[in-house]
């Protein structure tokens, strides 16, 4: 683990992917060092969710060298969690808060094994870190919309992983939820851990993220956000001069 | 008592395979309903009758594990054939679904044509695979049944964990470093095992209602994968026995129409007075 304390967490160069024949993503490079709170920003259809897929080996990508925390996907599984956006999964399933949260620990059991009595207790301890403790034996369908959001962290917090993946984890979530993220974000992040999260509101990254990666179909910028978030990359992320004035206007209010 | 047994040893020994076939596909069939695939249940049952009429055409044998090896890798090769044009094509799965369906049932009816030309006088045991019936069942189909139904929940035991969390959130389980084309292969192995199994007791055509109608019928009454397997695989069996009684007390009921009425009738029992989920 020693060694892997100075590579960067992510380090994308010239990725390429294209799905039945169509390109989605282009000549993405990034490099993302470890411990900061990175929001990948675009617009709908930039790619966001592809690269992530393409990151986490999830699907085949034509060209192009992907590495986390200086290997290759499957030789540091173990480090990393990924959290679906909420609506990739049936909330009507068969499957109480608590099951759902135990296959957090699923990918340090391998086949055949079954969760042991201590995983049982982390799974508690992760339930009642996000505040869902009363639902733990409840249904996953009568969550509302911010409870599932929490009870998918809970699940990624079994992983004790290094680094978050997370696919729009503040769309269409509580006040509540919004701050009980927001704080374990800051408290992973403080113990070194490496938040990546999917973002596509862009006046309200700069109350979520330290560090902000720009990509529509190609990667624009990558940086501190103070830094990368200038009109000039925002209009060529958007390509509206409309919305980067919008974007710069708020940024000097909040005094940035 | 000993003597009611023996008078009626046939009776039980068909509705004990029925009650094995009503289980498995009870159980398959959750999977079924919570992939949201309930036509492709129908698409591999229809898939399988070729595969079953050209085994009898090759062999000339009504030998039932011959006939079925025959269904299986019918079903297998429709479920190949539908992965493939959906990696190709931009159709949408359903009509590719649907597509399927009906051509290899249709080359299953064409090839049954030609096997009743052939004079051997046995393709008469072709015909309990279209509308089912269970009567026929030999002991040695029992054996068959025992053995496969065995091999089926061997697998779901082993494997629970990786099939539950696939069927829940694919992505997830995945992204944790579990084979996803392994899993899936296994989960639709079995499925096509169950339904080859069931093709007996129901036929081709009513299959896919075995499946899903008490899995439907389960999930009105559970919050848990686990449970509503053990209902569900419940419901399938007593629909099965109960579909087997009537057909038997009744003449020229088939049992496949017998039991999938009984089947259907347990779900809208269930939609309608579920404590939670009851439509009204």
């Amino acid at each position: 683990m020693n060694n892997s304390t100075h590579m960067p967490a992510l380090e994308v160069s010239c990725l390429n992917v294209s799905y039945k024949k169509e390109s989605v993503l282009f000549d993405v490079s990034v490099t993302v060092p470890q411990g900061v709170m990175l929001g990948v920003i675009g617009p709908n259809g930039a790619g966001k969710t592809t690269f992530f897929c393409a990151v986490l080996g999830l699907i085949a990508y034509s060209s192009g060298t992907i590495s986390l925390l200086g290997s290759p996907i499957d030789g540091v599984r173990n480090n990393i969690t990924y959290i679906p956006q909420r609506s990739s999964v049936d909330w009507d399933f068969p499957l109480t808060v608590f099951d759902m949260v135990l296959m957090g620990c699923y990918g340090k059991l391998g086949w055949f094994s079954r969760p042991s009595h201590d995983d049982h207790q982390r799974a508690y301890q992760s339930l009642d870190m996000v505040g869902l403790s009363d639902y733990a034996h409840k249904p996953i369908g009568i969550l509302s919309g911010g409870q599932k959001q929490r009870a998918f962290l809970a699940r990624a917090l079994m992983s004790d992983a290094l680094i978050y993946f997370l696919d729009e984890p503040f769309a269409g979530v509580d006040i509540a939820t919004e701050k009980i993220i927001i704080a374990l974000f800051k408290k992973l992040r403080d113990e070194g851990k490496t938040i990546i999260v999917i973002h596509h509101d862009l006046l309200t990254a700069p109350l979520y993220f330290d560090w902000a990666f720009l990509l529509n179909k190609t990667s624009i910028a990558c940086g501190p956000l103070s830094e990368i978030f200038t009109s000039e990359n925002i209009m060529r992320l958007y390509g509206s001069a409309a919305i980067a004035q919008m974007v710069s206007i708020h940024a000097d209010q909040k005094g940035m | 008592m000993i003597s009611f047994f023996m008078a009626h040893y046939t009776l039980f020994l068909v509705m004990y395979g029925a009650s094995l076939f009503g289980i498995t596909a009870g159980v398959l069939g959750c999977f079924a309903l919570l992939r949201q695939q309930s036509l492709l249940g129908d698409a591999i049952s229809h898939a399988a009758l070729p595969g079953i009429v050209a085994m009898f055409l090759l062999t000339h044998s009504k030998e039932p594990w011959l006939l079925l090896i025959g269904g299986v890798v019918a079903g297998i090769g429709g479920v190949w054939c539908m992965n493939i044009v959906v990696a190709h094509t931009k159709l949408k799965k359903d009509a590719i679904l649907g597509i399927i369906l009906s051509v290899f049932f249709g080359l299953g009816l064409v090839l049954m044509t030609v096997a009743q030309k052939i004079p051997v006088g046995s393709q008469a045991v072709l015909n309990k695979f279209l509308f089912g019936s269970v009567a026929t069942l030999l002991p040695v189909d029992i054996v068959i049944i025992q053995a496969i139904s065995l091999f089926i929940f061997l697998v779901l035991f082993l494997l629970w964990k990786e099939c539950c969390a696939y069927v829940y959130d694919p992505l997830f389980i995945q992204s944790v470093g579990y084979s996803a084309c392994v899993i899936e292969c296994v989960l639709t192995g079995l499925l096509v095992l169950t339904i080859v199994v069931g093709l007996q007791a129901v036929g081709v055509v009513l299959m896919s209602t075995l499946l899903i109608a008490p899995a439907a019928a389960a999930r009105q009454w559970t919050v848990r994968l686990s449970s509503m397997m053990i209902l569900a695989g419940f419901f399938g069996c007593i629909s099965c026995v109960a579909g087997v009684y009537v057909s038997a007390c009744v003449d020229h009921i088939p049992t496949g129409p017998s039991i999938v009425i009984i089947a259907t009738m347990i779900v809208l029992f269930s939609l309608l007075f579920s404590p939670v989920r009851r439509i009204v």
